[in-house]
């Protein structure tokens, strides 16, 4: 590809946790426009060390989209400007030689700042240990084939399961609602027949621990859809709300003591 | 914990009583833009229809209108609850602000528009159920004696900025029912990969005609002035 | 030193189902008093832990991540083998386990191979019943297609994420260990050393990496589940933070590295579009199914692809290799771009790239088709290289992509040092000098789910593990060699970002112990890497300080690794006057160009302990013994 690209980059700087943040404002020189936004902050990062400084904290891993732990706002947007896309397979070439990007961390109360553009979401894998999964020990499992599912339950699970949990849909959601990703893994599992037994269960508890967290609530304004790097569609919030709804008033689960609390 | 009290405690509970008690209130909406459409027919269908619904069948309507009110109540009080968890889930905002869904603003505007129809029935009932601002006359059809509305509303409506109020009110309610309608399914869940792109029409063709239509009769009103 | 791969007797069909029997069993009472250490939650890392901790032990699981399901297993795209003859195309247990061994080029151990075979069917049972969304038939049932090296299908998917789909498997069982209390997960937790008491492994120091606090913890026995070392190129398909430290950490304190040299260059990758580039994009083998690979016949054919005319182009793995075609193993793919490049054929801008087409595929099944099978990866490509692959034929080159080589284990996935058990990537056991399509999931998994709950009770039962506290001397020890060598990065303070010395690292390694080495070229290298060693210690850039969340200080730590790990790689790719596999010695081939085994003098494991910085390593033989398959020079003819 063609020229080179310069840029005025303004970067959330946030000692820890506690400390007030502001932004830090870079330049960004003779950037090519191949370049991922990752490997863009990479030259930045290694331009502040030359010159002794402390580089700006990003994380990020794979830089191929699937590990989930880049986790930048880019002008206001979770993962940039592009759909479908992490920020680490955003590439320059979208974006206008001269133009000024300011860069933020995910905000919302259940994601707190680690330090500068890196935040902790460990939320996300306590919500999951409340119930996003099959509780079936290793051994004993019946032969594979034995179970037949219908190909359009698991299309649409595989559409729920390819969440990456990046936590964009919190980022983006007005509210900082957990909704699109809890529901993914609900409905991830619900489309299954391995998932019924624990069907009622699941609902009711991850909800529960969603709720707990602080995370806010859905006001459906599906900023989360938009923003969801793996495009997961809101109809799957939508399936999670009736399963809770109905495992909440009408289960038979937790006659037995399994409240959704626990 | 008791399963109700449990539900009513989670955030998908509490958005599905309030999308529940929506939905009541849909359904009154639309009953009572059929009954005002009477007003086209003129003083004693309007009125008798009135008489109707309030004398000789008192008995249900009454009740029933508590329960509207608590309805209506509820959907505010946890409207306003859930606005207030929002804000401190967010804790601090976006120093840059963008949106990739580019839904219109009518999702972000549901506590100011809930708000503005608080107001609008804090006006309405007391002027046209309960009577306050102007003692409701009585005529008699046919040895049946009865509330004048008709004549009520026709004074009010005479008046410009109530007619006004009421024209914006209805543009309130069209831009939370054009969220709200919808949104209150999705919250309870009901939705079908097959008839999604049907609810969707659905829901926003109600918030159209309902509004549209209350709005259209407050106007027709106003042009009865002096007739 | 004697290595005892402890490989039960009896027929290779009987030795895992007898050896199971003759293991000694923990009471389940008595398990929850052993604390077992796993480090890496990665597929092997993850379902150990989770079938560990099931089992009653007391698991502590570590990562260097935010989350165990940030591990680098979730960017497998291509599949899962399984010995299911589902399709009923003759495939066995036995066919699997040939294959393997013939793929892996007659260099990984027998037994090993077939306990791997007779598990992948397991596996995939384990995996469907925890919900994980295998691509199905509309009858209701599994989906298989074939990958490399291999004339049947066995390979399950999950569309183009089944690496990702099988960790989520596993981490979401090892959340619910967590949820049910008998697992503690350490996240942001990086290992950088084993502890080492009374000549067993019984713990680690790990550094906290939000606060910089060094931790000491203990353990019955440690499992190290890090995975490969790909990086050490610098340019690889592995993650950013991908690494050796924890296996080289390992190695240090006494566990044998076994034949680094044996490294993987995955034939369709994206190729480098210039110096910036931080990391490489695989594109699954799976391509290979429907992509036909070729080159243009005349060098310096700057036509665009739709030009160039079906005689003007050479498909030169289907023409070489007719009854494989296109689905030849990784390495001789590998092989054969590289050889077309060298001759001037390559394509693009750098030359250094083949054609992948589709426009056959298309044609014959549909663009629908297509996009259903690989839809994401088209659009992945898309992105990256900003051309349309529905359209365009893709580019593509090798990249290292795998290590098959990693810490020396025996039967019992326990390495040299007593107590150090090592899964997955990290081990170097069962692909050889070369790793088929779809089989590192399965390894992963057989070791994770398999293999390591039954022979680490089995070493807890049969061996004396006394009572350690963190408070013992060894401890206090390892971490201060910890805290030196921290201190030492910090004190620096030169003008250079550590991954500038990452890259000269990977440049020499690429050249000279990339697709094909020589012993010039591997001379040279021995030479340079210390020279880089050096002026990386004089003058790298180490910002900050240690009490902190420190990327820079991460970062250099683990290049820092590398950079010693590196000489250990080309010395025993000097070591080794054979080619095999991914190991290419320019000095023994076929006369059609062919990898060129010498099974007389290197049928063996190289197996390396550590000598000290800058000394050479001893290394130790594993002689290999082939009783089920025959040694052949491998043909895909």
């Amino acid at each position: 590809m063609s020229g080179k690209l310069n840029f005025k980059l303004r970067l959330w700087r946030q000692k820890d946790k506690v400390s007030e943040g502001k932004f830090q404002e870079v330049e960004a020189k003779n950037i090519s426009p191949d370049m991922s936004f990752l490997e863009m902050l990479d030259e930045v990062n290694n331009d502040l060390m030359r010159k002794g400084e402390e580089p700006v904290a990003f994380e990020s891993d794979c830089r191929e989209g699937i590990c989930g732990t880049c986790s930048l706002v880019v002008n206001g947007l979770p993962h940039g400007p592009e759909k479908g896309t992490t920020v680490c397979q955003l590439f320059m070439r979208k974006f206008r030689d001269g133009q000024t990007i300011s860069v933020e961390p995910w905000r919302a109360a259940a994601f707190p700042v680690i330090k500068d553009l890196v935040t902790d979401r460990d939320a996300f894998d306590q919500i999951i240990a409340a119930g996003g999964f099959v509780s079936v020990n290793t051994g004993g499992a019946q032969d594979a084939n034995a179970l037949p599912v219908r190909k359009c339950d698991a299309d649409t699970a595989m559409d729920a399961a390819a969440c990456i949990g990046c936590g964009a849909c919190v980022a983006a959601c007005p509210n900082a609602s957990a909704m699109l990703f809890t529901a993914a893994k609900i409905s991830h599992l619900g489309h299954l027949p391995q998932g019924q037994p624990e069907r009622e269960r699941r609902a009711l508890r991850m909800v529960a621990k969603m709720d707990e967290l602080g995370f806010g609530n859905c006001s459906n304004h599906y900023e989360c859809e938009a923003a969801c790097p793996k495009e997961i569609s809101v109809e799957h919030i939508a399936r999670m709300n009736r399963d809770y709804g109905l495992s909440a008033l009408l289960g038979t689960e937790r006659e037995r003591g399994n409240t959704g609390a626990g | 914990m008791n399963p109700v009290f449990s539900w009513l405690r989670s955030s998908v509970g509490r958005k599905q009583l309030m999308g529940l008690c929506g939905i009541y209130l849909y359904f009154f909406l639309f009953i009572h833009l059929t009954g005002n459409l009477r007003m086209l027919a003129g003083g004693e269908s309007f009125n008798s229809y009135g008489h109707l619904l309030l004398e000789t069948m008192g008995e249900i309507i009454v009740p029933i209108e508590f329960s509207l009110l608590a309805a209506f109540i509820l959907h505010m009080y946890l409207g306003y609850k859930l606005s207030l968890e929002n804000l401190r889930a967010k804790q601090s905002r976006y120093a840059v602000k963008d949106s990739k869904a580019r839904k219109g603003f009518y999702s972000r505007f549901m506590a100011i528009s809930g708000t503005w129809l608080l107001v609008f029935v804090l006006v309405h009932v007391p002027h046209f159920r309960l009577g306050v601002y102007t003692p409701i006359g009585t005529v008699n059809y046919g040895g049946v004696e009865m509330r004048d509305l008709y004549g009520a509303a026709m004074h009010f409506f005479a008046k410009g900025w109530f007619t006004l109020f009421y024209v914006v009110s209805f543009a309130f309610l069209y831009t939370h029912l054009a969220h709200g309608v919808h949104s209150s399914l999705q919250s309870l869940g009901i939705n079908h990969p097959r008839y999604n792109v049907a609810l969707r029409r659905i829901s926003s063709a109600y918030a159209i005609v309902i509004c549209g239509g209350f709005a259209a009769l407050a106007i027709w009103a106003w042009f009865q002035r002096g007739a | 030193m004697i290595l005892d791969s402890k490989i039960p007797p009896g027929p290779i069909e009987r030795k895992w189902t007898d050896y199971r029997f003759d293991m000694k069993l923990i009471n389940p009472a008595n398990k929850r008093k052993h604390k077992v250490i796993v480090v890496g939650t990665g597929l092997a890392g993850a379902s150990a832990s989770a079938t560990l901790a099931e089992l009653g032990y007391n698991v502590h699981a570590f990562t260097f991540h935010d989350s165990p399901r940030r591990a680098h297993s979730i960017a497998a795209q291509g599949g899962i083998n399984a010995a299911k003859n589902y399709p009923n195309d003759g495939d066995s247990v036995h066919r699997l386990f040939y294959d393997t061994v013939k793929g892996g080029d007659f260099r990984a151990r027998e037994a090993n191979v077939h306990r791997l075979a007779e598990i992948s069917t397991q596996i995939i049972d384990q995996c469907v019943a925890q919900g994980v969304p295998f691509a199905r038939e509309y009858g209701g049932l599994l989906d298989n297609r074939s990958f490399g090296g291999a004339q049947v299908s066995r390979t399950f998917y999950a569309r183009g994420q089944t690496g990702q789909q099988l960790l989520l498997g596993a981490y979401q069982a090892l959340m619910r260990q967590v949820g049910l209390g008998q697992l503690k997960l350490h996240a942001r937790q990086e290992m950088l050393d084993v502890v080492v008491v009374d000549g067993q492994a019984r713990g680690i120091i790990t550094r906290n990496l939000v606060t910089g606090a060094l931790e000491r913890h203990e353990a019955d026995a440690v499992i190290l589940a890090t995975g490969g070392y790909g990086r050490v190129f610098y340019l690889s398909t592995n993650a950013a933070g991908s690494n050796v430290t924890a296996t080289w950490r390992a190695h240090k304190r006494g566990a044998l590295f076994a034949n680094p040299c044996y490294t993987q260059i995955h034939p369709t990758c994206i190729p480098v579009s210039g110096d910036h580039q931080s990391k490489l994009t695989l594109m699954s083998e799976s391509l290979r199914n429907d992509g036909r690979v070729w080159v243009p016949k005349k060098a310096g054919d700057v036509r665009s692809p739709d030009q160039i005319p079906e005689s003007d182009r050479w498909y030169f793995l289907e023409e070489k290799y007719p009854s494989f075609g296109n689905l030849v193993p990784r390495d001789v793919a590998s092989r054969n771009a590289k050889q077309a490049c060298d001759q001037g054929l390559g394509v693009g801008e750098t030359r250094l790239a083949v054609y992948l087409d589709f426009s056959d595929a298309i044609k014959r099944l549909g663009e629908s088709k297509i996009s259903e099978k690989y839809g994401n990866l088209f659009h992945m490509y898309a992105k990256i290289t900003d051309e349309n692959p529905y359209r365009v034929p893709m580019r593509i080159y090798p990249a290292v992509h795998y290590t098959m080589g990693g810490l020396w284990v025996d039967y019992n996935l326990m390495s040299s040092l007593p107590g150090l058990h090592v899964l997955g990537e990290a081990n170097f056991s069962d692909h050889g000098a070369n790793r088929l399509g779809a089989s590192a999931l399965m390894q992963g998994l057989a070791d994770g789910y398999f293999v390591i709950p039954y022979t680490l009770g089995n070493y807890l039962a049969s061996n004396k593990i006394s009572k350690v506290t963190t408070d013992h001397a060894a401890f206090a020890d390892a971490e201060r060699s910890v805290k030196d060598r921290l201190d030492k990065l910090l004190a620096v303070r030169g003008g250079k970002p550590a991954v500038e010395f990452h890259k000269q690292l990977g440049k020499v390694m690429w050249d000279y112990c990339g697709m094909a080495r020589n012993e010039a070229g591997l001379k040279h290298a021995l030479q340079e890497i210390p020279k880089i060693r050096e002026s990386f210690w004089r003058e790298v850039s180490v910002t900050g300080h240690g009490q902190d969340f420190n990327q820079a200080l991460e970062e250099a730590g683990r290049i820092a690794d590398f950079l010693e790990f590196g000489e250990l790689l080309v010395l025993d790719a000097f070591t080794r006057r054979e080619s095999c596999g991914g190991h290419f010695r320019e000095e023994s081939q076929t006369p059609d160009n062919e990898a060129l085994r010498d099974d007389e003098n290197y049928c063996h494991v190289a197996a390396w302990e550590y000598k000290g910085v800058g000394e050479t390593s001893a290394l130790h033989k594993e002689p290999l013994t082939f009783e089920n398959v025959h040694l052949t020079q491998r043909s895909y003819k």
